[in-house]
């Protein structure tokens, strides 16, 4: 146990090895034999602004997808438990690219110390830095630690490192101390070459959470209200066991069509993955798993349990004695 | 006002649903899905498809809106039916009352149906399941209790008004 | 599981044909009826947990078919079929839109309405047959491939959105509309544009009671 007390954020073997496709002591590997003669495409992406836009979608096309998602798993698992699991496993890719990119937006000034979704409001440039400037995407590609390209939905060739190079790139910003303006452009090196960038918005770099109580708080307010635009409904600790906490959503937005708690719970799996993504790639593993607890006229009251690995615990007493117990 | 019986057809000319209420003014009395009502529900199909057709071919071709049957009437009672792109009817038998009975079977379609049918994946969404149900030949019945509750509960609310 | 959107009771405004023209063959109208529903009736989620979403199923999908992208395609297609021949009746039940005339008549529906009310995109409607059967789509802002980069080897195989194509094609079969469906370029394979060709095959025919014929 104490030889995991500090451990990388990427010390979870489900997160690490998952990446395919790319074998770190050979390097990227050409996926076709010609790759090399190819002149590399200049993909708009690395121009385009991490600054959030207010892209919205309709619910019916989420929850459709949402649906297929679903119907897709179902037809290809065996056991609850096996779609549980399959479903959280789709959160959880999720979860892990949110958290680099969250804390980035939550970092653009103004009142990037509040917890709130400040980054909802900031959106005075969206992502319109159309493919003018394309000149640092050459550089940009070489990066694939940087959160744009490691949210690509299917880069599974040589940008899946984004596990591996988010653990040191974060925790480079905190034992810097002082979030200097090199630690900035090791999040956001991509982007310094255009003018638009998120990076001249940030003077001061959000310092990485370090305390379960504070990460919980920003999975509270932070992700909720980027994912569902509102912060959860509550943020409990459990009365009977140190590790447990509880964030709680009365009107869980994507699974409140679906029929018959128990599937229903099933299918917040995804958003459990999500959390668990988000919270064990910012270095504190834990377990989430679904609850329903019908309360008052909130018949789809849905408790998300968030169990810690003691090795978290242990490590918060030893570093911030018992103020956290 | 007193509503007699309503009636949802599919694009195969079935009947797949019928709910008839025999005690007036009692929102409980009567059947659903009645083998009796088989009989009924092919002649009401009948009525409605020809008058559909008629209707057609009586309006001037080029016309921009098409020429729906909005409603029926006989003698004793009117015949309110609600047809969509997708080929479903939705049918409402009742007395004289002037109400707007367009915005009833609207909402049954666009509040009940299409939530608890359509966008429901453990209900199929076409009630034939092969070649011999399609053209008036079906025997698939809407049984989705969420839908037939939510039904009763609002047309409970016209019918005892 | 059911339906996406809480009670839109009032579509009434929409079909009240005695106010002037009933939704005539005029895009204007069309266009004010797509913003309308989008901005008043229509419940939102962030645009990004979507794109997100699709690409946590598309990378899935690679996995389990081993990147055979053939098969992908297919599945993506198929699973946007599924959704089509649902969705067609959440989107009439918003609209309360009767039927379309000619392909015209659908290519606007589909482009000012169906593409606003579900994505809060208008795609370009372009490249018309000389018979007026077939037409492009041409979408500039495509929600579901934002932030996505393909890799080398799925660029020549892949066609990321393809769930689009299934959703239409199941959607027009729905209101008897046969379509082939299909993207002709997509701007994550290199190309300029991305562009889905929708091509008339047949009106099928309502069917008719046994005996009436």
């Amino acid at each position: 146990m104490s030889q995991q007390i500090i451990q990388p954020s990427t010390a979870d073997p489900s997160v690490r090895d998952r990446s395919t496709g790319y074998e770190y002591t050979v390097g990227p590997k050409p996926s076709l034999p010609d790759e090399h003669m190819r002149s590399p495409l200049t993909s708009r992406l690395y121009a385009a602004s991490l600054a959030a836009g207010k892209q919205q979608v309709s619910l019916a096309a989420m929850t459709f997808l949402f649906q297929e998602m679903i119907a897709y798993l179902h037809k290809n698992c065996t056991s609850v438990t096996e779609f549980e699991g399959r479903l959280s496993a789709y959160g959880e890719s999720i979860g892990t690219k949110l958290l680099e990119l969250l804390n980035l937006r939550s970092s653009v000034a103004p009142g990037s110390s509040s917890r709130t979704s400040t980054f909802l409001s900031s959106s005075s440039q969206t992502s319109t830095a159309a493919g003018s400037t394309t000149a640092g995407s050459a550089t940009a590609r070489s990066r694939s630690g940087t959160v744009t390209s490691s949210r690509s939905g299917v880069s599974a060739s040589t940008h899946t490192g984004t596990a591996p190079s988010t653990g040191p790139a974060s925790a480079a910003s905190h034992s810097n101390g002082s979030a200097t303006a090199d630690s900035h452009s090791h999040h956001t090196h991509a982007h310094i070459h255009q003018t638009e960038s998120l990076t001249s918005q940030i003077t001061r770099m959000r310092r990485r959470d370090l305390k379960i109580l504070d990460i919980l708080q920003f999975v509270h307010g932070t992700l909720w209200s980027y994912l569902f635009d509102h912060v959860s409904d509550d943020l409990v600790k459990s009365s009977e066991r140190n590790n447990e906490y509880m964030i709680i959503d009365n009107h869980p937005p994507l699974t409140q069509f679906i029929s018959g708690a128990n599937n229903r719970v099933s299918c917040d799996y995804f958003v459990c993955g999500i959390i668990r993504g988000f919270l064990t790639d910012a270095g504190f593993r834990c377990k989430v798993t679904a609850h329903t607890m019908p309360q008052g006229t909130f018949d789809n009251r849905t408790v998300y349990l968030i169990q810690f690995d003691n090795q978290v615990l242990e490590r918060e007493n030893i570093r911030f004695g018992q103020a956290s117990s | 006002m007193t509503i007699y019986s309503f009636w949802i057809f599919d694009k195969h000319c079935n009947c797949i649903y019928d709910r008839e209420w025999t005690l007036l003014g009692n929102p409980k009395s009567g059947t659903t899905n009645s083998k009796q009502n088989d009989d009924i529900a092919k002649l009401l199909y009948g009525t409605i498809f020809s008058l559909r057709s008629i209707s057609g071919k009586l309006t001037a071709s080029g016309s921009e809106s098409a020429n729906e049957i909005r409603s029926i009437s006989t003698g004793k009672f009117r015949v309110h039916t609600y047809c969509t792109a997708t080929g479903l009817w939705f049918i409402l038998l009742t007395d004289f009352k002037p109400i707007n009975y367009d915005k009833i079977l609207k909402h049954i379609y666009a509040d009940i149906y299409v939530k608890y049918i359509s966008c429901n994946y453990l209900s199929p969404y076409d009630f034939a399941e092969n070649e011999s149900e399609m053209r008036g030949q079906g025997v698939r019945k809407i049984s989705n209790k969420n839908f037939m509750g939510n039904l009763e509960r609002y047309l409970e609310t016209w019918i005892s008004a | 599981m059911s339906r996406p959107v809480s009670t839109i009771s009032g579509q009434s405004g929409l079909s009240s044909s005695g106010s002037g023209a009933p939704l005539g063959g005029q895009g204007r109208s069309l266009k004010a009826t797509g913003d309308d529903i989008w901005k008043n009736k229509t419940e939102k989620i962030n645009a990004e947990l979507f794109t997100l979403t699709y690409g946590a199923i598309v990378s899935q999908l690679c996995e389990d078919y081993d990147r055979d992208f053939a098969k992908i395609n297919d599945q993506l297609f198929q699973m946007g079929y599924n959704i089509g021949v649902r969705l067609i009746e959440d989107f009439l039940a918003r609209t309360a839109l009767p039927r379309c005339e000619d392909m015209v008549r659908t290519s606007e529906v589909i482009s000012k309405c169906a593409f606003k009310v579900f994505l809060n995109i208008s795609p370009k409607v372009t490249n018309w047959s000389a018979n007026k059967e077939a037409f492009s789509l041409v979408i500039n802002d495509n929600p579901l491939s934002d932030f996505v980069e393909l890799p080398m080897d799925a660029m020549k195989g892949l066609w990321y959105s393809n769930v689009l194509c299934g959703v239409l094609k199941g959607a027009l079969e729905m209101v008897q509309l046969d379509c082939d469906v299909a993207f002709v370029s997509d701007i994550l394979r290199g190309d300029q544009l991305t562009e889905i060709k929708i091509k008339l095959n047949r009106v099928l025919k309502d069917e008719i009671p046994i005996g009436e014929d």
